[in-house]
């Protein structure tokens, strides 16, 4: 038989919460800037390898219980069906061409193009010399789809990136064999439980305006289908549809390890965090005001900062970041973002139960960066938006500074972030 | 006409093509339109304030935004990385000769 994935069917929105779903699991769109970016972080705050091992590993978790979710709902029934469904959902997803050559007790898979080698390449080969392997996500999914694909429990077999595009390959493969180390279990973090979190949803000021842009990006990004290459570059950037439980999985249990092996640099931690969010927001966000796709659909930036935060709010909540409101906005002295929640509070609660402060790290560094955008780039100039660039912005005189001042994360009904102008 | 690497250029893949005449933005990118499916490019637009034509053969993408009158070239991904600006100056050339403008400066393409 033929196997088919109707995405359509697949997916779905809480559109009153802006989050998205797959297969009833979390995905938001989010570029290569901030993959890469929170990759390195990860591998800078516990090392190469422990590093390496966590990606791996939480990648493998978050696509074993995405596939399970997905395969029986696309009509694979043999084991080679099932592998081809997560090579084509993978591909689907912005990540690359996954080849899958593998038996229940492993094998070889082979990727061309994917997506954290490949840009990693694109955006640093000519500069840095990597002395790693990059591809961690199409690990944990060949691994995992392999897994399913042979009805074996999570953690029944392990992977090793062998050869890397990144490190002058002409393609990456990973081995796949019989696991040395039982994998804990754990429980998926999914539609249901997301919804079982949220509150009522709410609106702020000039929601009209917000919710018509979001439509439109909704409706754009609906029609985004990858290349041949099984990757998604549009808006100047390499985009991926991915699972929200990779970026939490790594972010918080790299976070919580810092605070039990070396608690005096939490805070060092929880900044990296959210400057990868930062980068997030100044590269996507960017990225999306600058295109012709925004120009058509919304009109050219005239730098206006309020139309800026409108455009940046819609745009938060076409990628699944969730409902983000304005709440208060003075031009150059400070700006209050608002959602009921955000695919990272969602998740810390169901995985880590309450913490003491806010742990939404990507909303706090993307709203900050929305409040840089709006405020600090001369739209009309038509910048370049490179490392030179960014550089000049933010090394040396930040600005603004920012409080996360209520989270689901700590027990709030809402999550928001509110930035404020430095007075000098 | 005028060309240069688009702001958000990767890898010269980009590049933004700026008439020296002003038109009315809707009008003009209508006649790019048609000159395109003209010489052989093929509509593949799928919202009406995005046009988007694509040579079949070369997979080459040229965008316009009836808006603003913006007209951005994708040059495909296969073109090796130094012959991207000559394509894109071929394709500016073309459009400049649908607009009656005339051709961009090669040491634009830097």
């Amino acid at each position: 038989m033929t196997v088919q994935i109707k995405k359509e069917e697949l997916f779905s929105v809480l559109p009153e919460h802006a989050f998205a779903f797959f297969a009833d699991t979390p995905v938001v769109y989010h570029c290569h800037h901030y993959n890469l970016w929170l990759d390195q972080t990860i591998d800078d705050a516990l090392g190469t390898r422990e590093g390496m091992a966590l990606r791996t590993r939480t990648a493998h978790e978050a696509f074993y219980h995405y596939l399970a979710q997905l395969v029986p709902r696309s009509g694979a029934d043999t084991p080679a069906e099932k592998l081809k469904v997560a090579e084509l959902i993978f591909a689907a997803m912005g990540h690359g061409n996954l080849r899958l050559h593998t038996q229940a007790q492993g094998g070889l898979a082979t990727g061309d193009f994917l997506h954290y080698g490949y840009t990693w390449k694109e955006k640093y080969g000519e500069k840095v010399r990597r002395r790693h392997t990059a591809d961690a996500v199409a690990a944990g999914c060949a691994v995992a789809a392999t897994e399913i694909a042979f009805d074996l429990p999570m953690g029944t077999l392990d992977v090793a990136e062998e050869t890397c595009v990144s490190l002058g390959a002409p393609q990456c493969r990973f081995q796949i064999e019989g696991a040395k180390q039982p994998m804990p279990p754990s429980r998926p973090v999914g539609k249901r439980e997301t919804q079982r979190l949220l509150g009522d949803s709410f609106s702020g000021k000039h929601e009209e305006q917000i919710r018509a842009i979001t439509t439109g990006l909704r409706s754009f990004l609906g029609t985004i289908n990858s290349d041949e290459r099984g990757l998604v570059q549009g808006f100047g950037v390499f985009v991926t549809l991915h699972l929200a439980s990779y970026y939490n999985g790594i972010s918080y249990n790299a976070l919580y390890n810092i605070e039990r092996t070396a608690p005096q640099s939490f805070d060092v931690m929880q900044g990296l965090l959210v400057e990868a969010g930062h980068q997030c927001g100044f590269n996507t966000f960017g990225g999306i005001l600058r295109s012709p796709e925004w120009e058509g659909l919304v009109g050219a930036p005239t730098g206006d900062p309020l139309e800026i935060l409108i455009g940046c709010c819609a745009i938060g909540r076409a990628l699944g970041f969730g409902q983000w409101t304005i709440q208060d906005f003075a031009p150059d002295k400070h700006f209050v973002l608002r959602t009921p929640g955000t695919y990272e509070s969602t998740y810390h609660v169901t995985r880590h139960g309450l913490a003491s402060s806010g742990r939404c790290y990507l909303h706090q560094g993307g709203t900050l960066a929305a409040v840089q955008l709006a405020h600090r780039v001369p739209w009309r100039e038509k910048p370049t938006f490179d490392q030179a660039f960014y550089r000049s912005l933010f090394h040396s005189d930040p600005q603004w500074r920012f409080q996360e001042t209520h989270c689901v994360s700590k027990g709030d009904d809402y999550c928001e972030v509110a930035v404020e102008r430095i007075r000098k | 006409m005028q060309i240069q690497r688009d702001p958000s250029c990767v890898q010269f893949l980009l590049w933004r093509c700026v008439p020296e005449h002003p038109r009315e933005s809707e009008e003009s990118c209508s006649w790019i339109g048609r000159c395109l499916l003209h010489a052989g490019f093929v509509d593949q637009t799928r919202e009406t304030w995005l046009l988007v034509y694509e040579d079949p053969r070369s997979h080459h993408q040229v965008v316009l935004v009836p808006r603003t009158g913006r007209i951005q070239i994708r040059v495909h991904y296969l073109v090796p990385i130094a012959q991207r600006p000559l394509v894109a100056f071929s394709l500016a050339c073309q459009i400049a000769d649908f607009l009656g403008e005339s051709y961009p400066k090669a040491e634009q393409l830097r």
